[in-house]
């Protein structure tokens, strides 16, 4: 069974990227347009893994992050950020909120393979 | 990756780009119009955010750099560290138009001009707090794997590694001690230690050595060491990336072990543990394939346990649950308040223009179709049937239904379009050292999009001209009495069935003495003309008329108003112009709302069938017999309500027959233009008036003059569709013609 990722993002450029360049390497992928849509879809998609990006309307990353943790079931699956800044404030944020790791934007397929690899195995 | 899905996102790429660009600058707005909130900030960031974040992935170096700064600066007003000024809204409005531009050269598969860039970039750089080095631009090629370079913290424990094996000389030794938020932000040690195996690690075993008695063990803190041994030639950056998201996480040492003698023993002497009486558990890669299978347990997970195991831990996961409980509280009022936001933004979707169009064509058949089920009733002459009639009825009144909801899909708020002119006028502003502030109003005004689109161009130069020469200088302005900026104000609002667009400036109005002279030194009139203001206004629209004395770098760009004229009148439109000297000038552009169906009077001129717009008829005459006075053989006049109208003798004029001599025989309708000339057209009947679809004559037979179009009747016969301007043109030439 190949392992499910959710991929929040708001601009449907990357959520296509995303979307795209993990499919190609056989994961399932579900996408949702910001964290509102993607804590909603939580209990439909049951992923192994959340990818989010940080800026997004209505729920940003870090909402993300903590709604999935304070989540009864999927409260330990890894989360990745997907992030325009390598700045170390941004991560120090994401990791007090309990995310997994990061991926910083351009990505190419390698570096976002690893990046999964390390949390997903 | 392949180029194929990856262009198609480019596509949407560029699609979510305008609708970006459009959020920027709509908010720049509002943030100059002074109402900067938290929300529009933030929009706005995220705005040019997303734009970089697309444009790395595509590898769009300079609008990467480019917005990277701009997000830079963004950010420090957003986090309140950087007020806004006038000046650095300005910066910003800039920004926005660079980015427009570079957006805009991508998509064409332009090379960007990055000459403006680097200016940009360095002004917005300046707004950053001194001393604070801006991060490089995140270029795609940064993805070097020191990229996230980090220090790890010097390992201070000591895992007694005294008694490890000696490894390989140069062989890199990893000690890898996990804490605890380890596990709670949902990495796991074996699936690192996983990664290490894949890149060849040898010797991978777990130490629990500094684990109290089993009695004192909290079980929530992993008291492991990991150790592994990997080849020399694995570079130490790729090691440590392993650990990249966990570095803050655990106690990491990577070293390369020095040269000694007995390399080659790659035993390892097992040290005592204490409780569990196993001295170490070495894990062999096929082990750890199957513990990667299962799902990412941690030691937090067992809470029965660690009841039992000690109270102390109890208690700390009592605290633990207390402090998350507030937060656990904060999602749903988070999320509540947006909840109308998001029924708001799935009630929209995209769809293909192509397919809309597909739907418009299909409603014009429809419409054709139904006025042929009306006609071929008529004519059957059968008893009056109530039911059919009814049904009839209603068949016409749901076409129109279905034919409105369809070209309102096609409206769209003419917001964009006034958006784009206000950077027109920055620009023009700047270019003539002329301050200008641009009002617009009635930006909701919906209108079709074809219509919008060919709208720019003559609006540019519309807005050019408003600000090169009907505006003054500002000396000139405090010198009469005004304030030194001038005002372009731009109105949009719907008019009896069309959309009127007005551009107005409060500059010095039209010099009409020049203009005058002008068009007799230019030979457009003659020197004893008598010519209202009105008129007089109206011969900028004349051909080869430009008051400008020299070409001047903003509006003299080879194009006249008269382009302009043209251009408004190919898409079915009038202009004119009201000026009065000293306040400003109005331009006004009125417009049809939509360019598919029209309604129109069916008329007849020999046996042809032709349609006039309604929109362009005020009267219907039925002329006496000597109610046409003819001055000369080719001109002729009518007189209605004591004024003299000029008669436009249509059948004549398209060569359909010869001059109607007998104006009794004939109708006429009378027509008047925007500018108030009137004229008369003389026809030899009228039928009826109903909607008709518009049918272009370009693609096959280029311009007509005298036609604008043609329409299919419900017989399924063509009628001509009368371009009453080209008309006024065609007989002023003829009468010309014949007068020399």
């Amino acid at each position: 069974m190949s392992l499910t990722i959710l991929a929040i993002d708001d601009s449907s450029t990357m959520r296509r990227l995303v979307k795209m360049t993990l499919a190609s390497c056989g994961y399932d992928v579900e996408v949702a347009e910001d964290g509102v849509d993607g804590l909603e879809k939580l209990d439909d998609v049951r992923p192994d893994l959340v990818i989010t990006d940080i800026n997004m309307p209505r729920l940003d990353g870090f909402g993300v992050i903590e709604g999935v943790r304070r989540h009864p079931t999927y409260n330990k699956i890894p989360i990745l950020t997907l992030t325009t800044e390598s700045a170390a404030e941004l991560k120090q944020r994401a990791r007090d909120a309990g995310a997994s790791g990061w991926i910083v934007k351009p990505f190419d397929k390698d570096k976002l393979l690893r990046a999964i690899k390390r949390v997903l195995g | 990756m392949s180029s194929d899905p990856l262009d198609e996102i480019k596509i949407v790429f560029f699609q979510e780009c305008s609708e970006l660009l459009e959020e920027l600058e709509d908010g720049l707005y509002a943030m100059r119009d002074g109402e900067e909130t938290d929300d529009t900030v933030n929009a706005v960031f995220r705005a040019v955010h997303s734009i970089k974040g697309g444009a790395g992935a595509f590898g769009l170096d300079v609008l990467v750099s480019v917005s990277h700064q701009f997000e830079t600066v963004l950010d420090k007003v957003r986090s309140n560290q950087l007020e806004t000024d006038p000046d650095l809204l300005d910066l910003f409005m800039r920004s926005a138009d660079k980015l427009q531009d570079l957006v805009q050269a991508a998509k064409d598969g332009r090379d960007p001009d990055a000459s403006e860039c680097d200016e940009l970039v360095v002004a917005l750089k300046a707004y950053e707090s001194p001393g604070e080095a801006a991060p490089p631009p995140a270029a795609p090629a940064a993805a070097a794997p020191d990229e996230n370079g980090f220090q790890v913290a010097p390992l201070d424990l000591d895992f007694g590694l005294d008694d490890d094996p000696t490894p390989a000389a140069g062989n890199w030794q990893v000690t890898f001690t996990p804490h605890v938020d380890l596990y709670q932000r949902g990495n796991d040690c074996c699936r690192l230690i996983g990664i290490l195996i894949e890149m060849g690690a040898t010797n991978v075993r777990l130490t629990t050595d500094t684990a109290p008695i089993w009695s004192e063990l909290p079980a929530e803190t992993p008291f492991m060491a990991w150790h592994a041994e990997l080849p020399s030639d694995v570079p130490e950056a790729d090691i440590r990336e392993v650990f990249e998201f966990v570095e803050d996480d655990c106690d990491l040492k990577v070293e390369a072990a020095a040269a000694q003698a007995g390399a080659d023993d790659m035993g390892f002497t097992p040290t005592k543990l204490d409780i569990l009486g196993d001295d170490e558990v070495e894990f062999t890669p096929m082990k750890l394939d199957i513990d990667l299978d299962t799902p990412a347990d941690t030691p937090a997970a067992e809470p029965e346990i660690e009841a039992k195991a000690e109270p102390e831990a109890e208690s700390k996961k009592n605290e633990k649950v207390e402090t998350a409980k507030p937060v656990a509280a904060a999602p749903p009022k988070r999320v509540e308040p947006k909840a109308e936001a998001k029924s708001e933004a799935s009630s929209t979707i995209r769809v293909d223009l192509n397919r809309v169009d597909r739907l418009i064509n299909l409603i014009g058949e429809l419409v054709i179709n139904q006025s042929m089920l009306a006609q071929g009733f008529q004519s059957l002459s059968m008893p009056v049937n109530q039911q059919l009639t009814d049904g009839l009825n209603d068949l016409r009144q749901l076409t129109r239904d279905i034919q409105d909801s369809v070209m309102a899909i096609r409206a769209q708020p003419i917001k964009p379009l006034f958006r784009r002119m206000s950077r027109i006028v920055r620009e023009s502003g700047e270019a003539t050292g002329k301050k200008v502030q641009l009002v617009t109003e009635g930006e909701g005004t919906e209108i079709d999009k074809t219509i919008i689109e060919r709208l720019s161009d003559p609006l540019t130069h519309m807005i050019r001209n408003a600000v090169d020469h009907g505006l003054e200088g500002p000396e000139k302005r405090i010198e009469s009495g005004k304030e030194d900026t001038g005002t372009v104000r731009l109105t949009a609002v719907h008019r009896s069935g069309r959309v009127v667009i007005e551009v107005a400036d409060d500059g010095a109005g039209i010099n009409r003495k020049k203009v005058r002279e002008i068009a007799v030194e230019k030979g457009l009139i003659s020197d004893d003309a008598e010519l209202t203001d009105s008129e007089i206004d109206h011969l900028l629209f004349m051909p080869g008329f430009s008051t400008a004395k020299e070409v001047s770098n903003l509006s003299g760009r080879g194009v006249g108003m008269d382009v302009v004229k043209r251009s408004i009148q190919n898409l079915g439109g009038r202009v004119s112009i009201e000026s009065e000297p000293g306040k400003g000038s109005v331009f006004t552009i009125s417009l049809p709302l939509t360019l598919a169906v029209m309604d129109g009077m069916i008329v007849r001129v020999e046996d042809q069938l032709m349609v006039v717009s309604l929109s362009e008829i005020i009267e219907t005459i039925r002329p006496s017999a000597t109610a046409i006075q003819h001055l000369t053989p080719t001109q002729s006049v009518i007189l209605v309500r004591g004024e003299y109208v000029p008669v436009i003798d249509v059948g004549y004029e398209l060569g359909v027959r010869p001059r109607l001599t007998d104006a009794g025989d004939g109708v006429v309708l009378l027509s008047e233009t925007e500018a108030g000339e009137r004229s008369a057209l003389l026809l030899d009947g009228i039928l009826d008036q109903r909607q008709v679809v518009i049918k272009g004559l370009e693609d096959n037979y280029g311009d007509v003059p005298g036609v604008a179009a043609v329409t299919i009747l419900g017989d399924g016969n063509i009628a001509l569709i009368l371009d009453v301007d080209g008309l006024l043109r065609l007989s002023e030439q003829s009468r010309l013609s014949s007068a020399a």
